[in-house]
């Protein structure tokens, strides 16, 4: 192991190659227990990701060959692709992804003019447009498809025998009339490797550990993912004194997209907060607003909807979380400023 | 009847000593936040660039920041430039104007020089300048205090021997202004190689 | 002798960089003297202190030391080499302006003749010392040439002396330092005594031991009784900002708006205090150590030479063909500027000439990383700045802390996008300065204005009093005379 960088990446296209090799651990354990359907997701995805973007900037009048080397449209692509039911056809993959780039990203004037987290605003704007298949596609790790069963889920087909709801979602609609030890009985958790949620764990410690590689390459720092983390678990930890009502804290940690979102989607740095204090903070937001939503609202994750609010508080954060300059006696505050 | 009634002046009763409660305190406010002077007209005059010129058709900046303040349009001085009819939109919360000069009058940083030995020492100019910026004595000769003239050009037009022009305002001689970043042939931004470790 | 202490600071630069320091790169090969150029060229206005005005004419036969420019700010410089005046006209300068400006040029005449000033005597008064330093054009040699009297107060506590030399690849404090340490010392001696300053503090950065070491013996065999507290400081860019060396040094930390002499501590670099010590024996700036560095150069090395050397000529002691090389980045890599006419003379400033071929990405979008607020020594937010700059919202950027930026240029360092942070944040200040300038002559205007409408209401008021008055005085002298006629009818 080479020594610990003094600081990020001098370039971004490298910071994006990071992030993706990152992600390999994942996308591994993804394929391991959810099927071979994530690289037909994955590759739709990324196609659609780098046409969308070429096609933009073409008609941006901006220069197209060296926006796509930094792979940013790639990385949008592959976080959506990894956001999305594992068993979704492909044309909730492309919308998906064409809404991201287009909408999430150009249509404010291309990479690092974004307010938003283009892949959130994909994926949000399906889970409104197509609440079905966004809720129902995800594959039940105990039936993992095989590669003719992912082909034809990607077609549009898929076989209710390998796909249902999330673990997340059972958590909240099912499990809620059971007490506790009756559904830590289902098959999901008893045929557990680790005694956890079955397929999840392994996939949350693979991003797990490709996160904390880009924590020590200094591409990301950790105040973001601990935030949330930290957030998830206390907040579910003091809410889980009744076992029964409610959802425990590794169910919060590890079904939803918690550590994924934690290391890869609230690190994108356009749209969220830039200070240190300020990326913790907003974090937090992030964290208590999912646990708010998972709990009280319609849909079964709320990762999305929390990055997204918290993504237009993200300038009011970094506002009011400025060091204090050298030489001044309190840090600026507020926008302040004529024009 | 009776409950009727006393609902009624229940309703009054509380509703008057709200009023009171409200009104003593609306007096209150009105002494302890008194501001003094306008700060509408402090705020807009704090914008105007101070030539006090008259091209606004005020003896001034300050009565064209009361004209304004009144209602007057935004867009009548010359000196300031659009950047100042702009600011001046962004502080009243309207729309910005075009503003309301000739090509050849805007944003251009003239200083009056006197040419002294055409000077007759009428001091016509010294009553025209608003801003004190001209000295001189009857029958001696006047010169102009470059850095203390706005350039408002009112001492020109009562010169009766035409002595005083209209020039660019001259720069320190070691006054510089970087270039834009990207146009200077700076090799400042090249990478720079990092220790690690 | 002199006491001294040496300690580790036991503070550390928030922020910063660790930039590959190139340093060995000139210090391998021993200093030398260059041969004088055929010709020397004297900026008028840009040689430090200010705006200035010629003392001679064209024609004129100077000596080594004859003052030639007066500056506004009082400051003199002197001919560094006897010679004849050949011309005064635009020439190009070493400047960031990159501009020409009106220069004396001088054809040295190989002679030695010399024109100093009388050796000040001990004891003397710091009004001596100024007039000296006035004298002598006393700059700061470091780079910013703010004429060091200036800084020259009474109830001055503390004398740094900035050793740090942070700067990548430059060397030419830490040869001075090596190779001139007693004038240096005694620079500082002296000027401690004559404001009566209690403690001198030497901020050196770790990775200069040779110089160090020549430090603790000059203090050893000064004769002073000075107290010298030496501190070493961790290898760091930007150590050496005045700000943050005396923070690192003293845990003081200036305020915004106010300047180090405020809080009664001066800081000096040390080719300043030996440029002093010189001046007291009364030699004026004639010379300065240049560093002539970077990968480009056959030999690079240190060399000593006189003010006004063209920048070819001096290349040529580094045995390297300045036809070769098309620009010089003049000061180091962080805060230097580039330069493509080489015939511009060094002035004062003048402390590294680096030669290398640099490849400049090409810019990318801000991605927000936050890397450049990381490493901002101030702990600004450069990554706001920035949008609000190419916004052209200024007023914003100045509250943003435009004007506390030191442009280190630590972000660019860092930036993954190239953007040349600190290129934007010197235009800006430089425009956030103009415009400070405007409004303070729009609040003197608006002053003056309302003044004078008070007076000429005034004026009116008394005009208007002395008529009534008048009047009054005329009615009644009327009333009067009605009162008589009528009693004499």
């Amino acid at each position: 192991m080479t020594k610990r960088p003094d600081y990020p990446p001098r370039d971004t296209a490298i910071m994006m190659r990071m992030v993706l090799i990152a992600l390999i651990p994942g996308v591994v354990a993804m394929m391991m227990f959810f099927g071979p359907g994530v690289l037909f997701n994955l590759t739709a995805a990324i196609l659609t990701a780098v046409s969308s973007e070429a096609l933009c900037l073409g008609l941006r009048k901006r220069e197209i060959q060296s926006r796509l080397i930094d792979l940013s449209a790639v990385l949008t692509g592959v976080l959506i692709a990894l956001a999305l039911p594992q068993a979704a056809p492909w044309w909730l993959v492309v919308a998906a992804t064409a809404s991201s780039v287009i909408l999430g990203k150009h249509i404010y004037g291309g990479l690092g003019q974004n307010p938003v987290n283009p892949a959130m605003l994909g994926y949000a704007l399906m889970l409104i447009s197509a609440p079905v298949s966004m809720t129902t596609l995800w594959i039940n790790p105990l039936a993992t498809p095989d590669l003719a069963a992912a082909w034809s889920a990607f077609l549009g087909q898929a076989s209710d025998a390998v796909t249902g709801a999330t673990t997340l979602d059972l958590y909240k609609t099912e499990f809620r009339a059971l007490t506790a030890i009756e559904a830590v009985r289902n098959p999901l958790f008893s045929q557990a490797h680790l005694g956890f949620i079955y397929g999840y764990e392994w996939v949350a410690l693979a991003y797990f550990a490709g996160g904390v590689w880009l924590i020590y390459q200094r591409v990301i720092t950790w105040h973001t993912p601990a935030g949330l983390l930290a957030t998830l678990i206390v907040i579910s930890a003091f809410f889980s004194f009744d076992p029964d009502t409610a959802t425990p804290v590794w169910v919060h940690l590890i079904a939803g997209a918690g550590i994924f979102a934690a290391f890869f989607i609230l690190t994108d740095p356009v749209s969220g907060a830039t200070s240190p204090k300020g990326r913790l903070w907003f974090a937090i937001g992030v964290g208590v607003l999912t646990y708010l939503i998972r709990t009280y609202g319609q849909y079964p994750d709320a990762i999305a909807f929390a990055v997204l609010l918290m993504n237009f508080a993200a300038p009011m954060i970094d506002h009011y979380t400025r060091p204090r300059i050298m030489g001044r006696e309190a840090s600026v505050k507020g926008p302040g400023g004529q024009s | 009847m009776k409950e009727a009634f006393l609902t009624v002046s229940a309703g009054v009763l509380g509703l008057s000593v709200m009023g009171l409660v409200g009104g003593a305190f609306l007096q209150y406010a009105s002494k302890a936040f008194k501001v003094d002077g306008n700060p509408l007209v402090d705020s807009i005059d704090a914008l105007l660039p101070q030539t006090q010129c008259g091209q606004c058709g005020h003896p001034g900046c300050k009565p064209y920041a009361e004209a304004i303040a009144k209602g007057e349009s935004i867009n009548r001085c010359p000196p300031g430039g659009q950047e100042t009819v702009d600011r001046l939109a962004a502080l009243l919360g309207v729309d910005s104007l075009p503003l309301d000069a000739d090509e050849t009058t805007v944003e251009q940083d003239l200083v009056a020089v006197i040419i002294e030995e055409e000077c007759i020492g009428c001091t016509k100019c010294i009553q025209a300048c608003p801003v004190d910026a001209i000295i001189g004595a009857a029958k001696l000769m006047h010169t102009v205090i470059i850095d203390d003239c706005t350039g408002c050009d009112l001492c020109v037009d009562p010169c009766p021997v035409d002595c005083i022009n209209m020039v660019p305002r001259p720069k320190a001689p070691d006054y510089w202004m970087p270039q834009r970043p990207n146009i200077i042939s700076s090799d400042r931004f090249g990478q720079i190689g990092m220790q690690h470790g | 002798m002199a006491e001294y202490q040496i300690r580790r600071c036991e503070r550390h630069l928030e922020g910063g960089i660790h930039p590959e320091t190139h340093k060995q790169l000139s210090t391998t090969d021993p200093c030398v003297f260059v041969d004088d150029p055929k010709r020397l060229v004297f900026p008028i206005h840009f040689s430090g202190g200010g705006p200035g005005e010629a003392l001679i004419a064209v024609g004129d036969t100077v000596s080594q030391g004859t003052p030639i420019i007066k500056c506004r700010s009082g400051i003199i410089h002197v001919a560094s080499r006897a010679g004849t005046v050949v011309d005064i006209t635009d020439h190009a300068i070493t400047h960031p302006s990159a501009r020409e400006s009106e220069s004396i040029i001088i054809e040295p005449n190989g002679l030695k003749e010399q024109s100093y000033l009388d050796p000040l005597v001990w004891p003397f008064d710091a009004d001596t010392l100024r007039d000296r330093a006035i004298e002598a054009g006393i700059l700061g040699l470091g780079g910013a040439g703010f004429p060091s009297f200036k800084k020259w107060s009474d109830g001055t506590q503390t004398l740094v002396i900035n050793a740090a030399e942070c700067e990548p690849y430059l060397t030419a404090d830490d040869t001075l330092m090596r190779i001139d340490t007693h004038s240096m010392i005694r620079g500082a001696c002296v000027l401690s005594q004559t404001l009566d300053i209690k403690t001198i503090v030497i901020g050196i950065e770790d990775n200069k031991p040779e110089a160090l070491e020549a430090i603790e013996n000059a203090i050893k065999e000064s004769r002073s009784d000075c107290l010298f507290d030496i501190v070493l400081l961790d290898t760091k860019y930007p150590s050496g900002s005045e700000r943050h060396l005396i923070w690192l040094t003293l845990g003081i930390e200036v305020p915004t708006g106010s300047r180090p002499v405020e809080l009664g501590v001066i800081v000096h670099n040390p080719g300043t205090l030996a440029a002093l010590s010189r001046a007291i024996d009364g030699k004026p700036i004639t010379d300065r150590i240049v560093t002539l560095t970077g990968e480009a150069l056959t030999t690079p090395r240190n060399v000593v030479a006189p003010i006004g050397t063209p920048i070819s000529h001096l290349i040529k002691a580094a045995d390297t063909n300045p036809a070769s090389l098309t620009s010089i980045t003049v000061g180091g890599p962080m805060m230097g500027y580039a330069v493509t006419e080489l015939t511009a003379g060094i002035t004062k400033t003048t402390n590294c000439l680096l030669a290398r071929e640099v490849e400049i990405p090409p810019e990318s979008p801000c991605i927000r990383c936050g890397a450049c607020a990381a490493v901002c020594p101030v702990r600004l937010q450069p990554q706001q700045m920035i949008f609000s700059l190419k916004g052209g919202a200024l007023d914003r950027a100045i509250h943003e802390g435009l004007t506390d930026c030191i442009e280190c240029a630590a972000c660019n360092a860092v930036c993954p996008s190239h953007i040349p942070l600190a290129e934007w944040f010197r235009l800006g200040r430089f425009e956030a300065r103009d415009k400070a300038n405007e409004q303070r002559l729009a609040a003197e205007a608006r002053a003056r204005f309302e003044a004078r409408n008070v007076r000429l209401e005034r004026i009116a008021q008394e005009q208007e009093a002395k008529r009534a008055a008048r009047k009054a005085k005329t009615a009644d002298a009327l009333e009067k005379a009605r009162k008589a006629r009528e009693e004499n009818a």
